[in-house]
């Protein structure tokens, strides 16, 4: 690629035991995008529980990047809405870096990372001490109202400072051109951005007899799924709503969670039960290890994926179904819209009951229609989200940042 | 703190808790203020939120000063980080020239 070999990535980022979907990304990058690059990680996990990352990289706390700066071509920050990304946000401030930009949308890893950073943030991205706005934003995130966030994504200073930016979606890419055209500073140029795919390894396909008989499910049932995280912008009471209508002709049906259900989500077996689906509705609870999730979704005929809103991100979840062959039901919002038509079910972002009933009455009428849509499901996955060509991906954009900018006149 | 709502000095209303005779002492404590201390008092109130109006409209102009300056920060911290790699950059097609020079000499 040039005449300099290789670069030298120190690499930020969560990383096991620390549980967040970026953690599980970037293990699965890492060995891949070692092919490229002399890595060294920056992690305030403690000591990884990946043998293999521990063995194969050094790994150091994130606030030591401050006195090793120097030793590295480029600093690769993997950011999402967390605050486990507290350090790194403090690190980003002033050391600038390539961002990848997990969500475009930093409210809550801001705020629960620290208030005071939160306000610094806010009034950085609206460009005076609005304090009533403050007052709004943080009413609006106890509310979880992000419809209300979406209008000031905080993502200001990552547009400002970061040397490239990486996005999973075309969405997150306008979200990010759009928040800089409506800034109220005269923002320098922006930095590059590029669009990978988020990487996701296609497990084997586990038999469906043997995962149902795992986890003590009837084999002749047909079984619907919601599983990761059960947040209420998933929206399981519409998906339990919907289903409960579909008894009457499915009566052998089924509705799997296979995820934690968050405290806001509030008593989903309850709802159930008002519904008469006591019976009907399992719910795993948080589904561990990866290999007992992958059963679990693969003991599930059709995987729901909603979204009531979208944030800009994408769904490792709705990934990891349609890698493992599921056919799966989504919103036609952001990210989940960009999904080849053929690959999944949508329906539209403002669509009711009525409309979720009858994709999932199609899907569960037609055995066919389930196996064509999980073959090209997991055909998509294998070719866009192969791990080693989202390294690919990753390491021509690296090096495109880093020549054009070594190589630029000062 | 939020320095657009700082609040106004206002005199003390001398409440009294007992029961019965309370409105009775609180007519005779604010006679005695009124009488005694009223105007200083009130001369010091509005003196008092001059300054503290002073203070509130200062703090605001130093929290706009320090977004701008957070705002340069970045574009800062921008800069240097690229002025970082392009240093980097040179001292490795340094080494490279050097080290081909080297290989030129020695044969």
């Amino acid at each position: 690629m040039s005449m300099i070999e290789r670069l030298r990535i120190a690499c930020i980022s969560p990383l096991n035991p620390l549980q967040s979907g970026i953690s599980d990304y970037t293990e699965t990058l890492l060995p891949f995008l070692h092919e490229f690059f002399d890595l060294t990680l920056y992690s305030d996990c403690g000591v990884p529980t990946n043998p293999l990352i521990a063995e194969q990289f050094p790994v150091y706390p994130v606030s030591d990047l401050f006195k090793h700066y120097s030793q590295y071509d480029l600093r690769l920050y993997q950011i999402g809405n967390s605050p486990h990304h507290r350090n790194a946000f403090t690190a980003l401030r002033t050391l600038p870096g390539v961002v990848v930009l997990h969500e475009p949308f930093l409210h809550h890893g801001l705020y629960y990372s620290s208030p005071l950073y939160y306000r610094r943030e806010l009034f950085y991205e609206l460009g005076i001490p609005d304090w009533a706005r403050l007052k709004y934003m943080e009413q609006a995130l106890m509310n979880d109202d992000r419809q209300a966030l979406m209008d000031i994504p905080m993502i200001g200073r990552i547009v400002d400072s970061s040397l490239g930016i990486l996005v999973h979606s075309q969405t997150a890419r306008r979200i990010v051109e759009t928040r800089r055209a409506k800034s109220a500073f005269c923002r320098p140029r922006l930095p590059k951005i590029m669009v990978v795919a988020q990487p996701m390894s296609v497990p084997d396909s586990d038999e469906m007899p043997e995962c149902r008989a795992r986890f003590g499910l009837p084999q002749d049932a047909l079984i619907f799924g919601m599983a990761g995280f059960i947040h209420p912008v998933k929206e399981p009471y519409l998906a339990l709503q919907a289903f409960a209508r579909l008894q009457s002709d499915f009566p052998q049906a089924m509705f799997l969670f296979a995820g934690e259900i968050l405290q806001e989500t509030g008593d989903l077996l309850a709802f159930a039960r008002d519904l008469g689906l006591g019976d009907k509705v399992i719910i795993l609870g948080r589904v561990e290890p990866l290999e007992r999730l992958h059963q679990a979704i693969s003991a599930c005929d059709v995987i729901l994926n909603l979204r009531r809103a979208t944030i800009g991100e994408t769904s490792a979840i709705a990934l990891r179904a349609m890698a493992l062959g599921k056919p799966i039901i989504v919103r036609n919002i952001g990210w989940f819209g960009e999904l080849p038509d053929e690959t999944c079910v949508k329906i539209g972002p403002e669509d009711g009951v009525e409309e979720l009933v009858a994709v999932m009455r199609a899907l569960a009428t037609s055995p066919e229609m389930r196996l064509r849509l999980g073959q090209e499901a997991r055909r998509y996955v294998e070719r866009e989200c192969d791990p080693r060509r989202v390294a690919r991906q990753y390491a021509e954009f690296l090096w495109d940042v880093y020549l054009s900018i070594g190589q630029s006149r000062v | 703190m939020d320095t657009q709502r700082l609040p106004l000095l206002r005199e003390h209303d001398f409440p009294s808790s007992v029961p019965l005779v309370g409105p009775l002492i609180r007519l005779v404590r604010r006679f005695l203020y009124w009488l005694t201390a009223k105007w200083a008092v009130w001369f010091l109130i509005q003196q008092q939120n001059q300054i503290n109006q002073i203070i509130g409209n200062w703090l605001r102009e130093q929290e706009s000063i320090l977004i701008d300056l957070d705002r340069d920060l970045a574009l800062l911290a921008r800069t240097v980080a690229e002025i970082e790699i392009r240093q980097r950059y040179l001292e490795k097609m340094l080494e490279k020239i050097q080290a081909a020079d080297q290989t030129q000499q020695d044969a």
